[in-house]
């Protein structure tokens, strides 16, 4: 017995259908870090504000050490080695702004750096580590934004 | 038609190659197509990241395309994988150090047999064999490759002379003066390097099975053959079933031939391949198995189709690879034997060796064609030595794989067969020499064949006059030739006409100077550009060169006539060529033209050179 299948009763395949796709008019800038699937703009979350993505650029440059990016040997601020060197190194913070201040001036010279501040934000008793909360106060002038702050967590020793 | 398509054109460039150029491209092509999805790709964002990996990896791509174009190039590889196989490819042979010859003087002491004589007892006279080896002071050995005899028999009937060319000196004298021996030295040829025997076994068989031999720059490989009493041959390519072998030419011609040329199969056998890195040399024996060989020598074209009861059809070539490696067709390698491999090894431009270098010997092979008595022949063994009067030549370190890859052009212009007129005449003349040597060669179209070539061949005398070739070493040269042969070329091998002329001038000289002095510079010029090694074949002789080089000679006014005729049969106990020639018809615009596969001599220049000077 013959089979009579309505066009109507049939599906269309998801990819017909990509092209279709909706974008916001809000203009994706930059992916967000840690990577996640993004919901409105394509395969990855996307920042849509500039001053969130110059935010985000500037903590992965800070936690980027040398050697890490592929291709920009010299790309980040370094830190990890002064990480292991904390609880010997009494000028641990003039260091880490250097490497820090340096890094910004190479890689984002748009952003003007004000103030650092690190404390003690925990440390075990009966173990060697301690975590510091850095506190990095910054501006960019061009994008009017004025006193942020970026707060980076370090694991020393 | 036109055909319309809603897709979009993008436009790619393709020329960026290297990091910048390639994440500058990306950058732009994203800023163009995706304006809409990203905007930064600033070096601190992950945009810029990915972007950077991109240009990483388009890098990457670029740099092993060039490196693997360029190691297709045998001038610009680098890799010397790429240049060995270029090397092969080419035919150049990786070879290893090469070794050094030396010519040793062998001294021996040989006493008299009756006090008084003046010559040494010949029962003593001893035949140092090839094989001895002498080491030099810096601990080289060299290794004599022919026999030194110090006796010989010149009618081969037992009676023995001493060998004319030993220089014999007084060795000890009684008080009285009363000669009790002599001291005897004669040359021979050595080469330096070791030779090294290894064993190996071939149980079950295996196709193209490799032995790679332990020591570095093989030289050559002196024999190889195995238990059962086969003798493995080094051949070019597998695919060569036969080899040439030198064996000594005793018929008339033999003091102009030394050596015939004979074609014995090689059905055992194997090619040497050396190592560009390490330069150990790897044998490679057949693809054949011994078992088929008996009765399998030439493959049987019928087993090698593929059966096919249920088709009514047959392709257009139906062979089974298989079979066809397992007949003889690429040499066959024995199987449940041992197989003992001789080789010669070493070299260097240490092997170069200074005079007097050669100081002791390592192995001794000596024996005495009129077997004296021991006491007597140990004496004679006791007192040789050894020495080298002029230095070892011919040592020379290995090429490195840079200059060989040097020698790729010139070794792909040469080639294994005969195509070209170039390409004969080179064989012809790089005939080894002790198959015969031809002195001049010259090749003219068949005119009655035309896949045919006429080759014109003549040969020397020791007096450096041409005569016709022996035909020893025609039929050496034809066997020499077949081999390079294409299969639908025929060579025809003939004699060049030798045509001897006689030359006569009159010339006016400055009555002022010295005639006999300027008549003399005259011949010598005269003899000087006709010597028979500036003649070739169908060389024409130009007249007008001549009459100048007569007036180049300072105080010739005029040269008053000049008159080639040609000389045959023997006239005035001269011999000369059999070939009449008629000169003045054959002598065009100032140019006596000989006739094809033809060769001017002036044989006799003291006798055939006639000059007449008038006031």
């Amino acid at each position: 017995m013959a089979t009579t299948i309505n066009f109507k009763s049939v599906g269309n395949v998801g990819r017909q259908y990509v092209s279709d796709i909706q974008f916001p008019t809000i203009t994706p800038i930059g992916i967000k870090t840690p990577l996640r699937l993004g919901k409105k703009h394509g395969i990855f979350d996307m920042h849509t504000n500039l001053a969130d993505t110059v935010h985000d650029n500037l903590r992965n440059l800070i936690l980027t050490n040398y050697g890490e990016r592929l291709g920009l040997y010299f790309f980040g601020a370094n830190l990890r080695p002064l990480t292991t060197e904390f609880s010997v190194q009494n000028n641990f913070d003039s260091e880490a702004v250097i490497r820090i201040k340096t890094a910004v001036s190479n890689w984002m010279p748009f952003v003007n750096l004000i103030d650092y501040t690190s404390e003690v934000e925990k440390f075990t008793t009966g173990s060697s580590v301690a975590l510091i909360k850095l506190t990095i106060t910054y501006a960019v002038p061009s994008l009017g934004v004025n006193d942020k702050q970026l707060i980076i967590n370090l694991h020393v020793l | 038609m036109t055909i319309k398509t809603n897709k979009e054109l993008r436009q790619r460039k393709y020329l960026a190659r290297d990091f910048d150029s390639l994440r500058s491209t990306l950058l732009d092509y994203a800023r163009q197509y995706y304006p809409d999805r990203i905007e930064d790709f600033s070096e601190a964002s992950v945009g810029g990241l990915f972007m950077d990996m991109a240009a990483y990896i388009g890098d990457n791509l670029s740099f092993y395309l060039d490196h693997l174009y360029g190691e297709l190039n045998p001038e610009t590889a680098v890799e010397n994988a790429s240049i060995e196989r270029a090397l092969r490819n080419a035919g150049v042979p990786i070879t290893g150090a090469a070794p050094s010859t030396v010519e040793a003087t062998i001294y021996i002491e040989v006493p008299v047999a009756v006090l008084g004589d003046d010559e040494p007892d010949l029962t003593l006279l001893p035949t140092i064999q090839e094989g001895t080896v002498f080491i030099s002071d810096s601990g080289i050995p060299f290794t004599l490759i022919e026999n030194i005899e110090f006796s010989i028999d010149p009618a081969d009937d037992g009676i023995y002379i001493l060998n004319p060319d030993a220089e014999k000196k007084i060795g000890r004298q009684k008080p009285d003066g009363t000669i009790t021996s002599y001291f005897l030295s004669l040359n021979g040829l050595c080469i330096s390097g070791r030779e090294t025997r290894e064993i190996t076994t071939f149980d079950s068989f295996v196709p193209f099975r490799r032995f790679s031999l332990s020591q570095t720059n093989v030289n050559e490989i002196v024999t190889v053959y195995d238990d059962l009493g086969n003798t493995y041959y080094e051949v070019g390519s597998l695919t060569h079933d036969v080899v040439y072998r030198n064996v000594l030419n005793t018929t008339d011609d033999s003091d102009q031939v030394k050596d015939g040329l004979r074609i014995i199969p090689a059905p055992y056998r194997f090619i040497k391949l050396t190592d560009l890195a390490t330069r150990k040399t790897t044998l490679i024996f057949g693809g054949g198995s011994a078992a088929a060989l008996e009765d399998d020598i030439i493959p049987d074209p019928s087993e090698f189709a593929i059966r096919m009861p249920y088709s009514k059809y047959i392709g257009r070539t139906m062979l089974n690879p298989q079979k066809l490696l397992t007949t003889t067709t690429l040499g066959a390698a024995g199987e449940n034997t041992n197989v003992t491999i001789v080789y010669r090894h070493g070299g260097g431009l240490s092997h170069n060796i200074a005079p007097n270098s050669l100081v002791s010997i390592s192995l001794l092979n000596i024996m005495f064609p009129l077997n004296p008595p021991n006491n007597q022949a140990n004496k004679v063994r006791n007192s040789i030595e050894v020495s080298n009067i002029f230095s070892a030549t011919g040592g020379e370190d290995s090429l490195t794989a840079r200059e060989l890859s040097t020698l790729i052009p010139a070794i792909k212009n040469s080639q294994e067969r005969i195509v070209s007129k170039e390409d004969l005449l080179a064989r012809v003349y790089t005939m080894p020499s002790n198959l015969g040597r031809v002195f001049r060669a010259a090749i003219a179209a068949n005119s009655t064949n035309p896949l045919s070539t006429q080759l014109f061949i003549i040969s020397r005398n020791s007096d450096q006059r041409l005569i016709t070739c022996p035909d020893t070493l025609k039929i050496n040269l034809r066997k020499y030739l077949n081999s390079y042969r294409m299969i639908s070329d025929a060579i025809d091998i003939l004699d060049a006409r030798v045509i001897n002329l006689r030359l006569k001038f009159t010339v006016i000289i400055d009555p002022t100077l010295n005639r006999t002095s300027i008549l003399a510079t005259i011949l010598n010029k005269l003899q000087n550009k006709f010597e028979v090694r500036k003649m070739y074949i169908d060389q024409p002789i130009i007249i007008s060169e001549v009459v100048n080089l007569i007036y180049t000679v300072q105080g010739v006014i005029a040269v008053d006539s000049i008159d080639f005729s040609n000389i045959s049969g023997i006239v005035n106990n001269l011999s000369y060529s059999d070939i009449t020639y008629d000169v003045k018809n054959n002598t065009k615009r100032q140019m006596i033209i000989p006739p094809s596969g033809g060769i001017f001599e002036i044989r006799y220049p003291v006798d055939d050179i006639i000059a007449k000077v008038v006031s």
